[in-house]
């Protein structure tokens, strides 16, 4: 497996390390910016199978939106993200662990791996494993659960989602009456006919007014 | 994770806000600086016009200054005055603004009538912007080719009897002067032109003493109550041609249809039992309506100021009879009769129209 450097991890999230692996790993993951990312990832996953965080927008999405602002106007990302911009230097971790149920997992795991003697032995080798199966059963939770996964999905959109309303809103006369489409689509074209009919009926009127004219002025 | 994502939305639209918030600073900015300049402009040329003659009706001395007086004033400066203004239209919730642009040219040589230069075109958007011609109104819309029709006046929100004879409302309205009113530090003239039967809408328009064109415009009906309107906003009042006038009197348009080819294949399916007697038959045919290419038995009547349309066509089968719907002055009805739809829509109040809708008979 390529990702057998991140085993340790997937470990340590699955709270199957020893006191000196524990201190190992967190060392790696504070120094390596991957590790970090895979730490983040990981008990994201966790938590998803866990029911206990619904899935958010990925954070590497964020970044990159994050990124582009940036990019384009500087002072405000400044202003009013000082306290955003050390949760982007010190990257996920902090990030994750201002998460209160991971932060209160976590502190209890850490205790209790004090006092637990021995780790599972049998844990190591089911670690890879385990982060294939996480794929296959986050798929299926997904699929099982659709209305609980439905309204966050949506949010991972945050810009159209937050144009769209505005544009729809606007539709005037249609909100009106409790009318079928069928008789809504009669209704604007019997009104949009109607002003149609409007631009023609003064060549009718001219012409009249002109005979007219011609008859004021004949006798 | 779930606050870190709303921070991001809420910057990303922090953002986006002050970038509109600029662009429309930007544009008042411009658009403010451009009327400091024309009022300056203006002041110099009406006074310009006071001392030379006006070519503003002037009501001759010992003519009794009544309602009719002043209708006609306000049709020799809707087609003689030179100007530009800014237009509001309230319709229920909705409002509208156009740019109004108005000048005559002198014509160029000996015998040629003088050019009228009428252009209309909506401030925000890209809607349909109207050009005019003397009696040739072009219709410039994005996305669809220009077209033309014959007619002395762009319908949009002045009404087209302005531009004719006012006298021919006489049948059906009455003409009252009233007070005196301050319009946007203007002082204006209200006249009210009145349904006699009550049947149409009153309709009120403010007439600036100074210009003689219309400052305000208003349907009211029974109560008293506006229930539509068109404000000016600003107006610049030029003595000579603009360039702005000029240059749109230089364009080439599209020359209208010769109108009447497809004119009048008379429906005689129907009986209206009851048409308000003001209102006369203006045409009757038969066509697909352009959106639904649903068939439909049509009629168009008017008063001179406001018209409704009448529409026979086969029933629905879902809706509550009567249908009736209502956006500022205009009335939708919609009845189920014996075995047809009847539908009646225009600026008429709404028991005008129900009235006339549920009087549709077949023969």
């Amino acid at each position: 497996m390529t990702n057998k450097h991140l085993e340790s991890i997937s470990a340590l999230l699955d709270d199957e390390v020893n006191q000196s692996e524990l201190e190992a790993t967190l060392q790696q993951a504070s120094e390596q910016s991957s590790q970090t990312d895979a730490f983040s990832r990981y008990s994201l996953i966790g938590d998803v199978l866990r029911n206990e965080q619904v899935l958010e927008i990925e954070s590497s999405f964020a970044a990159n939106i994050q990124a582009a602002i940036a990019n384009v106007e500087q002072e405000v990302v400044e202003q009013s993200t000082s306290e955003q911009s050390t949760v982007t230097e010190k990257s996920s971790v902090v990030d994750i662990s201002s998460h209160a149920n991971w932060r209160s997992r976590m502190t209890q795991k850490v205790k209790s791996f004090g006092q637990s003697s021995s780790g599972r032995s049998s844990a190591q080798f089911a670690i890879a494993a385990s982060v294939a199966l996480v794929a296959i059963i986050g798929v299926n939770n997904m699929s099982q659960s659709n209305s609980e996964y439905s309204a966050p999905v949506a949010q991972t959109t945050p810009l159209v989602t937050g144009v769209a309303p505005v544009s729809l809103g606007s539709t005037g006369v249609q909100n009106k009456p409790s009318a079928s489409q069928l008789t809504q689509s009669r209704i604007n074209a019997l009104i949009a006919d109607h002003q149609q009919q409007l631009k023609v009926i003064d060549d009718k009127k001219e012409l009249a007014e002109t005979n007219e004219d011609k008859k004021v002025i004949e006798p | 994770m779930n606050r870190y994502s709303l921070d991001i939305n809420h910057l990303v639209s922090v953002n986006f806000k002050k970038l509109l918030t600029l662009v429309f600073l930007s544009s008042t900015i411009s658009f403010s600086t451009n009327v400091l300049a024309q009022s300056d402009l203006t002041l110099s040329t009406e006074q310009a016009e006071l001392t030379a003659n006006a070519p503003v009706a002037k009501t001759s001395v010992g003519e009794k200054v009544n309602a009719g007086v002043w209708l006609a004033k306000l049709k020799i400066a809707l087609t003689q005055s030179n100007f530009q203004a800014g237009i509001v239209t309230m319709k229920a919730d909705k409002t509208k603004s156009y740019n109004w642009i108005h000048g005559v040219i002198d014509a160029k040589a000996d015998g040629e009538k003088p050019l009228e230069v009428e252009g209309i075109s909506p401030l925000i958007g890209t809607g349909v912007s109207n050009l005019r011609h003397n009696q040739i109104v072009t219709f410039i819309e994005p996305n669809k080719e220009a077209y033309s029709i014959e007619s002395d006046s762009i319908r949009k929100f002045i009404p087209p009897i302005f531009y004719q004879d006012i006298n021919q409302l006489s049948e059906s309205y009455q003409f009252v002067m009233v007070s005196k009113n301050q319009i946007g530090g203007r002082s204006a003239q209200l006249i009210r032109i009145e349904s006699i039967d009550d049947t149409a809408y009153n309709y009120w328009v403010w007439i600036d003493v100074e210009s003689a064109l219309p400052l305000r415009m208003a349907f009211v009906n029974k109560k008293g109550e506006v229930i539509e309107q068109i404000l000016m906003t600003h107006l610049s009042v030029f003595a000579e041609p603009t360039e702005e006038i000029i240059k749109l009197g230089e364009h080439t348009l599209p020359t209208p249809p010769s109108s009447l080819i497809a004119t009048h294949q008379e429906t005689n399916n129907w009986n209206m039992s009851w048409i308000p007697n003001s209102f006369s038959l203006i045409k009757s045919d038969r066509h697909h309506l352009s959106i639904t290419r649903e068939v439909s038995d049509y009629y168009l009547y008017s008063d001179g100021l406001v018209e409704f349309s009448i529409y026979v066509q086969r029933q629905l089968d879902s809706f509550n009879s009567p249908l009736v719907l209502q956006e500022g002055a205009m009335s939708f009805v919609m009845v189920r009769s014996d075995g047809f739809d009847v539908t009646v829509v225009g600026t008429i109040p709404a028991e005008t129209a129900y009235k006339v809708a549920s009087s549709v008979k077949s023969l």
